[in-house]
């Protein structure tokens, strides 16, 4: 890994977890969901500090260079976030469905106590 | 015995005039309601001028959630059978009566097929009557029941499926619900019927969406097979 990718790394994986850790004081029920990104970004943090981690991986998986292990590794954490992220749109679909449901039994007496 | 239509309808401003005077005046005998599915024209409005009951849902939900909130309230009113009805005036209402005697000799869902006996005479193109009798197929070599019109929507359904139905989410009411209701031990039966043209409006089901629906329901009626029986899902 060039010193140039490595800085480049350092900087992103620490700006994200400052991010990160920015988000968490604006508000308090967020932790809950922040604790798997927060894993992620002291990952990225440990192995753009030492590198060598991601050498032995890539040697251990036969990957070519480390870079590609790094795309590797990123791109498994981005579909584990987008899994994550349908599960909870379809809830809340589900969730939306209902209320649209409950609306219209509730509009439906409203307009039936109206006419009597 | 109360039996009660549930007339799913989306942007139908022009063929609820049609219908709704129709049940009102020959088949009084049948309550109706209409689940207004978000319709974006005046739908809302032209079943309340007629004075129909109607439940406005404020977002389009797809047929099998708009009919929930029917379900709930048939079950509060103490209704017996519910009658899956169309409002695009394709289904004709002379045929009810025989899907609840059907549903009466002990069948839990009753569905009105066009293709049962081969008397029925149903206009429809190459790529529908081709994509019908292959979910037909499916659904025989999934279950071995032999289901002739499977996308039919005109179905009588008994209050136990109702409760069922009311409660699960997802369920989008079409050939994979036969397979999943079948697996589960409900039982399923079909009555010949004859079907119209629609009477007015345009059908919102494009040739593109038609192939989209078929790719969806096969993959559907294959997983339906592995997936947690009816009764056991909350």
């Amino acid at each position: 890994m060039t010193h140039n990718l490595q800085l480049l790394l350092i900087i992103g994986s620490v700006g994200y977890f400052s991010f990160l850790m920015w988000k968490l004081t604006q508000s308090k029920d967020h932790v809950n969901d922040m604790i798997f990104p927060m894993i992620v970004s002291l990952f990225l943090i440990v192995v753009s500090i030492f590198p060598k981690i991601l050498l032995q991986l890539s040697a251990f998986f036969g990957v070519q260079s480390e870079v590609n292990m790094i795309f590797i590794i990123t791109i498994a954490i981005l579909y584990f976030f987008v899994i994550n992220l349908q599960a909870k749109i379809v809830k809340k679909q589900n969730q939306i469905k209902k209320l649209a449901q409950e609306l219209a039994l509730v509009k439906y007496e409203i307009m039936k106590n109206k006419n009597e | 015995m109360k039996i009660l239509l549930l007339i799913p309808a989306f942007n139908e401003e022009e063929s609820l005039p049609l219908i709704i005077p129709t049940l009102k005046e020959k088949y009084s005998q049948f309550d109706f309601i209409i689940l207004n599915d978000g319709s974006k024209d005046r739908t809302l409005e032209v079943a309340r001028n007629l004075e129909a009951n109607v439940l406005d849902l404020c977002i389009n939900q797809g047929l099998g959630a708009a009919l929930q909130p029917g379900f709930k309230y048939g079950l509060e009113n103490d209704y017996d059978y519910f009658v899956q009805f169309d409002s695009d005036g394709q289904h004709l209402p002379e045929y009810i009566q025989l899907l609840i005697d059907k549903a009466q000799e002990g069948n839990d869902i009753v569905i009105g097929s066009r293709f049962l006996d081969g008397t029925g005479t149903y206009n429809q193109t190459i790529l529908r009557g081709f994509g019908g009798k292959w979910l037909s197929t499916l659904i025989r070599f999934t279950t071995g029941k032999k289901i002739t019109d499977p996308t039919s929507g005109m179905r009588v359904y008994n209050k136990k499926i109702a409760r069922k139905l009311m409660m699960l989410d997802n369920m989008p009411l079409e050939s994979d619900f036969l397979v999943m209701a079948h697996k589960s031990g409900y039982k399923i039966s079909e009555v010949q019927v004859t079907m119209q043209e629609r009477v007015a409006g345009e059908t919102y089901f494009s040739p593109l969406k038609a192939v989209k629906f078929m790719f969806v329901q096969t993959i559907s009626i294959i997983i339906s097979v592995f997936r947690k029986d009816l009764k056991e899902r909350k």
